[in-house]
C-alpha cells in the first residue's frame, strides 16, 4: 500500500521535474502526428488493487429465544485488478475516458460471541471462532475527464479526474451456529459456527490518475496506469448496515492503443 | 510551459494528499468475557426466564362448574424447547376478579387439589412450569365454576349437615338451641342429635366443628360424637363408637370402638387431657376403615393446630346395621352423667366415606 502510495507520488513528481528539464519539451507539439485518428485511445491493463479494508459488525440474532451478542472485526485485501476502457480527445489535449476494474480479494474474521442458555435466560455464555477466506470483489465503472502531456514524440502522461461507480460484493458473518457438548444442563461451553452470507452494494466516489504511455509504434505502445479511486459500500448484513470500503490504489500495467 | 509544470504540481499535489489521508486501522479484535456473565438485554419475548412452552391445561375443563369441592386443577407436563429436560415444578394461581387468591408450587407434579374455595363463583386458574428461580410462560387462563354449598343432607352413606342454618336434617333430642350462623348448642348432658344413614359407612370419616368446649363441665364419660348400631343401649351396643370429652377428669379424651371382631380403647398414652378453651374453634375428626381408627383434634379449625391425634388398628369389620351416628350422645345404661358434653355448639356435620369437602369447614 505504501509502495504504491509513494511510486504514484514519486511518478507524478518525477514527471513534473522531467518537464522542467527538458527546454525541448515546451516547443514539442502533441503527440502523435495531428490526424483524426490520433484522438481515440484505448488501454487494457493488469495489476493490483492495493491496500486493505476493516470492517467491524454488532450482530444481536436470537439464538434460543433470545438475542445473542456477536462481535465481528474483518480485515480483508484487495487484489489482482484488470482494467480495461478508451478515450477521446475532443478539444486539443483535453477529453474524457471511461475505464472498467474488476478486482478481488479475501480476507478473515474474528469472532466472539455471547451465547443464550439453551434453558435460562439472562445466562450468556462467551464463545470465538475464525472465518477465513472471506470473498471481497469491486467492480468499477471509472468516467472522467483528461487531459494529454506530451513529454517527447514517443512519451506521454494523461491526467483522469471524475466520478467512479463501484459495485460491491462483500462476504460477511450473518449468525452464527451453535452447538452444545450436552443437551443438558449445565450444558459447558458451546462452539459456534459463522453462518457467511454474500452482502453487496453499489457506490459512488471518486477516482484520479496519471497513466504513462510509451508509444512503440503510432499505433501500439505500452503504459503504467496509477489510479485512487474511492467510496463506501454499506451492506447489509442480515438485519443491519456495515459499512465497507470500496477502491483504494490501483496500479495496472498493460497495452495502449492510438487511433 | 509554465501552466503545464502548475498543472503538474497541482495534481501531484492532489495525489499526495489523497494518498496521506487514506489511513487504514484494523478493528480491535472483539473479546470474549467470562463464561455466565448477564447482560440488559431483553429475556424471552414473553418475559419469562426458563425456555420452556407454556403448559396445556387440562383439568377442569374450561368453563366447567364442578359437581363438588373436590377440585384438582391438572395441566400437561412441559418439556425444555432446547434441552433434554422435562421435570419441572409446576405453579399454579387460582384468581378471581384479576387478582391470585390463591397460588401453590409443586415439587414435580402437574395437578394440584385446590380447598377453601368460595361456593357459587368463577374462578380463573392458570399454571406454569419452574426451575429454581427460572420460570416459563403462563398457560391459557382457564375458568370453573364452584358448586352452591349444599342444605343438609342423608344420602345413602353420606351425611352432611351444616346445623348454622337454623335447622337439621338429624333428629335433635332434649333441649338445643340453633344459633343461626353459628351452629347449634347442645344445652345440657342429655341434649344430642341423631342421624339414621340408609347405608352403613365400614370406613369413612366423622368430623364437625365443635365452639364453647369448656374444659371443666360437669357430668363424667360425655359424648362429642358417637355411632352405633339401631337404637339399642349405647353402652352395650354392639358397634358402639365413642368420642369423649369428659367431665371427670377434666379435659380427657377417650375413645372406644367395637367391631365386628374386636373392641379398642383409649389407654395410656390416647386418654389425655386436653385445655380446651370455649373461644375456640375444634376440629374432631375420627376415621376408621382398613383395620384401623384414628381420632384427629385441630385447634382453629379443620386447618388448625394438631393438638390430638392417636388411633389403633383393629381387628373385624365396623359395620353397624342400621347405622346410627350422633352429635353428642345418649347417657344408655351408664346415665345421664355419660350423655353429651354440655353446653357445646355443633356445626359442619359430615359422616361419609369420602373425605370432608372443603365446603364444610366454613
Amino acid at each position: 500500500m505504501n509502495f504504491l502510495r509513494s511510486w504514484f507520488v514519486s511518478g507524478v513528481v518525477l514527471t513534473a521535474l522531467g518537464t522542467q528539464a527538458a527546454p525541448a519539451f515546451a516547443q514539442t507539439p502533441a503527440i502523435p502526428p495531428p490526424g483524426p485518428e490520433s484522438k481515440i485511445s484505448a488501454w487494457l491493463n493488469f495489476g493490483a488493487q492495493a491496500g486493505s479494508g476493516d470492517l467491524s459488525q454488532h450482530l444481536t440474532p436470537t439464538i434460543y429465544d433470545e438475542p445473542a451478542t456477536i462481535d465481528v472485526a474483518q480485515t480483508y485485501e484487495s487484489g489482482p485488478l484488470v482494467d480495461v476502457g478508451g478515450g477521446y480527445l475532443f478539444h486539443g489535449n483535453f477529453g474524457a475516458g471511461l475505464s472498467y476494474s474488476h478486482t478481488s480479494g479475501d480476507g478473515n474474521a474474528t469472532i466472539a460471541a455471547q451465547i443464550p442458555n439453551p434453558l435460562f435466560a439472562d445466562q450468556f455464555r462467551a464463545a470465538a471462532a475464525n472465518a477465513n477466506g472471506l470473498k471481497h470483489t469491486e467492480d468499477q465503472v471509472h468516467i472522467f475527464a483528461m487531459y494529454r502531456l506530451a513529454i517527447n514524440p514517443k512519451m506521454d502522461v494523461t491526467f483522469g479526474l471524475g466520478p467512479t461507480f463501484f459495485w460491491v460484493n462483500q462476504e460477511l458473518v450473518s449468525t452464527v451456529n451453535v452447538t452444545e457438548p450436552t443437551r443438558v444442563p449445565p450444558f459447558g461451553s458451546p462452539t459456534i459456527d459463522a453462518v457467511v452470507i454474500k452482502g453487496k452494494d453499489t457506490a459512488v466516489g471518486v477516482n484520479i490518475s496519471g497513466d504513462f504511455t510509451y508509444m512503440i509504434s503510432n499505433r501500439f505502445g505500452a503504459g503504467v496506469l496509477l489510479r485512487y479511486a474511492k467510496s463506501t459500500a454499506n451492506i447489509d448484513d442480515g438485519g443491519t448496515s456495515t459499512e465497507v470500503r470500496a477502491g483504494g490504489f490501483q496500479f495496472g500495467i498493460g497495452a495502449r492503443m492510438r487511433f | 510551459m509554465n501552466k503545464k509544470a502548475y498543472l503538474i504540481a497541482a495534481c501531484g499535489l492532489l495525489a499526495t494528499v489523497l494518498a496521506c489521508s487514506d489511513k487504514s486501522s484494523s478493528p480491535a479484535a472483539p473479546t470474549p468475557v467470562t463464561n455466565g456473565a448477564t447482560s440488559n438485554a431483553p429475556a424471552t419475548a414473553d418475559g419469562s426466564t426458563l425456555k420452556v412452552p407454556p403448559p396445556t391445561p387440562v383439568s377442569p375443563a374450561n368453563g366447567a362448574t364442578a359437581e363438588d369441592f373436590n377440585i384438582v386443577l391438572k395441566v400437561n407436563p412441559v418439556t425444555a424447547k432446547y434441552a433434554d429436560v422435562s421435570t419441572f415444578a409446576y405453579k399454579f394461581q387460582v384468581l378471581l376478579n384479576n387478582q391470585v387468591v390463591k397460588e401453590f408450587r409443586t415439587s414435580t407434579t402437574t395437578q394440584w387439589a385446590v380447598t377453601d374455595l368460595e361456593s357459587n363463583t368463577t374462578y380463573s386458574w392458570h399454571a406454569r412450569a419452574e426451575s429454581g428461580t427460572f420460570f416459563g410462560p403462563w398457560s391459557d387462563a382457564w375458568t370453573f365454576k364452584t358448586p352452591e354449598i349444599p342444605e343438609g343432607y342423608i344420602n345413602g352413606g353420606e351425611l352432611y349437615d351444616p346445623l348454622y342454618n337454623g335447622k337439621t336434617v338429624g333428629s335433635p333430642v332434649g333441649p338445643v338451641t340453633f344459633i343461626p350462623g353459628v351452629g347449634v348448642k347442645l344445652e345440657t348432658l342429655s341434649s344430642y342429635i341423631e342421624y339414621r344413614l340408609p347405608q352403613t359407612v365400614v370406613g369413612g370419616e366423622f368430623s364437625i366443628l365443635v365452639t364453647n368446649m369448656i374444659f371443666n363441665t360437669e357430668g363424667n364419660k360425655t359424648k362429642v360424637m358417637a355411632m352405633t348400631e339401631g337404637d339399642s343401649d349405647i353402652t352395650t351396643n354392639d358397634r358402639r363408637f365413642t368420642i369423649e370429652k369428659r367431665g371427670n377428669p377434666a379435659g380427657t379424651v377417650a375413645w372406644r370402638i367395637r367391631t365386628s371382631n374386636d373392641q379398642i380403647d383409649t389407654q395410656g398414652a390416647e386418654r389425655v387431657v386436653r385445655h380446651f378453651d370455649p373461644s375456640h374453634t375444634y376440629f374432631w375428626k375420627a376415621v376408621w376403615g382398613g383395620n384401623r381408627f384414628n381420632l384427629q383434634i385441630k385447634d382453629g379449625g379443620a386447618n388448625g393446630t394438631q393438638i390430638y391425634s392417636f388411633g389403633k388398628g383393629y381387628n373385624g369389620v365396623y359395620d353397624p346395621n342400621p347405622h346410627v351416628a350422633y352429635i353428642g350422645g345418649p347417657g344408655g345404661r351408664a346415665g345421664a352423667q355419660s350423655g353429651t358434653v354440655p353446653g357445646i355448639i355443633v356445626r359442619q356435620v359430615w359422616l361419609s366415606s369420602r373425605p370432608r369437602p372443603s365446603f364444610a369447614n366454613k
